[in-house]
């Protein structure tokens, strides 16, 4: 067998045990964020979607009462869920009217709902920046610390040939490959996330004065 | 009204997710091995000839008279041929080149079935043998071939009779010859490899042989199996070389040259 048919495990096998934590350390980021990337556009997409196909029925729909029934259908939507906050509490004040001003009280409502979805929205995309800014860097770490293990080797053989250089380079170079594996994704997905999450936000903050204006129109 | 921003009921949990990924993780990881063990099948293709089959009839010792030729009969293609034939020579007695030390050559399996099919026509021939005790001659011939092989084993490499002619006996006893053991305490000598570098010494073989002239120039090496590691096959290619010349055949020797079998591993050099 010649060494261009030593793969990747061989390498594993022979690496340091550094070099080993490394790459395990960087697995459970690349899990991790694999698995935040597809729970969050699951999450992410559903609510666009939801969210766009009640603006089509709040727009061709004068009735808060039928806006509020339709909504019932769209659970994982931002903006129904904000409008939902927006209608339970015009009806609480209807039934009991406070000293504060019933526009400011269902605005209060509808900023908190708002805030409440933002913040689900985000949960966990931060995770994606950590692992898309320091992956690479442990992976380096990795690197490093493979290539001075390397060099300790080639001082006690007294020999700096290729053959003997060339593996151990090798091997700790695996480490910031595996690094660069778990933060591409991870940056890729964070910029979508956060762009779609932006996209989102505008939506609440435009529309949340809309959902009141229609709900104190339909007070009874 | 969820107020916590849970989750809808179709909406799949993260652990789900999480072990989703884990799962797509574990499968490529597996998908490395695979494609790892299936090009290490596809294109192993060993050019191994054990060092030990070069041995004629010993298995210690790896080494093969060239400068002799092989007296034996002619196939049963050319019956009337009463004088037996000289085999024709192995490759491995072919012209010594000039410089000291060759590069290494793919072994040719040519070799081993010339050896071969030299044993198979000594002994037909000797079964061909008008003389009634032609049989018994061959038996004598064989036993008294093993009894050189093991008397002579401390010694130079013996001349087996058979049938009468020179035989082709190698009967060098491996690690017993003084003159090879001392050929492997030079190799090792020179030989500059830290086993620290190999973490992992599954697989870590170098089977090679050497020919060896008779003033001690090492004439050629032949790498029979290499090791994954290109640091040892390199380690052991600058000993050999660094060991060029060895010392002169012992006068007992009496052929121009010898080829010296070695397995040289991480913890040492075996004969």
């Amino acid at each position: 067998m010649s060494d261009s048919q030593i793969g990747i495990i061989d390498m594993l096998f022979q690496a340091g045990p550094v070099v080993l934590f490394v790459l395990v350390v960087l697995l459970l980021f690349s899990v991790l964020s694999w698995a935040i990337i597809l729970y969050k556009y699951g999450s992410v997409h559903r609510s666009m979607k939801e969210s766009k196909e009640f603006l089509d029925f709040f727009f061709e729909s004068g009735s808060a009462d039928r806006i509020f029934s339709e909504s019932e259908k769209f659970r994982n939507g931002s903006l129904p869920k904000v409008f939902r906050a927006a209608y339970i509490e015009n009806r609480a004040v209807a039934a009991a009217p406070g000293p504060i001003d019933d526009r400011l009280r269902i605005a209060r409502a509808v900023k908190r709902e708002a805030n409440l979805e933002e913040k689900r929205l985000s949960s966990l995309v931060p995770f994606l920046a950590t692992v898309g800014n320091t992956a690479p860097f442990i992976g380096l770490f990795g690197t490093v610390w493979g290539i001075m293990s390397a060099f300790q080797n080639i001082g006690l053989v007294q020999s700096a040939s290729l053959a003997v250089v060339a593996p151990g380079i090798s091997e700790a170079l695996v480490a910031t490959a595996a690094g660069l594996a778990a933060a591409i994704p991870a940056v890729m997905a964070y910029n979508y996330f956060s762009q779609q999450i932006g996209i989102i936000e505008r939506d609440l903050e435009e529309f949340a004065p809309e959902f009141v204006t229609v709900c104190l129109h339909n007070q009874p | 009204m969820r107020k916590n921003g849970a989750p809808g009921g179709s909406e799949k949990t993260f652990s789900f997710w999480l072990s989703v990924a884990a799962g797509l993780h574990v499968a490529v990881i597996l998908g490395l091995v695979a494609q790892q063990s299936f090009d290490s099948v596809q294109n192993f293709k060993p050019r191994v000839v054990s060092v030990s089959l070069l041995s004629l009839p010993g298995s210690g010792g790896s080494s093969e008279k060239v400068g002799k030729q092989v007296p034996a009969p002619q196939t049963a293609a050319a019956k009337k041929v009463s004088a037996p034939a000289p085999a024709p020579k192995p490759t491995a007695a072919k012209k010594v080149p000039a410089e000291p030390v060759s590069k290494p050559e793919p072994v040719k399996p040519k070799k081993e079935d010339a050896l071969r099919s030299a044993l198979d026509r000594l002994k037909k021939g000797v079964e061909q043998k008008k003389s009634p005790s032609g049989a018994d001659n061959l038996n004598k011939a064989l036993s008294r071939l093993k009894a050189g092989m093991e008397t002579s084993a401390s010694g130079a490499g013996g001349e087996a009779a058979g049938t009468g002619t020179k035989g082709a006996g190698s009967g060098t006893g491996g690690s017993a010859d003084p003159y090879k053991a001392s050929v492997a305490g030079i190799i090792q000598e020179n030989w500059e490899f830290s086993g620290s570098l190999l973490r992992n010494t599954r697989g870590m073989e170098v089977f090679v042989r050497i020919r060896v002239q008779a003033n001690g120039t090492i004439a050629q090496i032949v790498f029979d199996q290499r090791s994954p590691s290109e640091y040892l096959n390199n380690s052991v290619k600058r000993a050999l070389e660094k060991s060029s010349p060895l010392p002169p055949f012992p006068p007992e020797y009496g052929s121009t040259q010898e080829w010296i079998g070695f397995v040289f591993t991480p913890s040492g050099i075996e004969q």
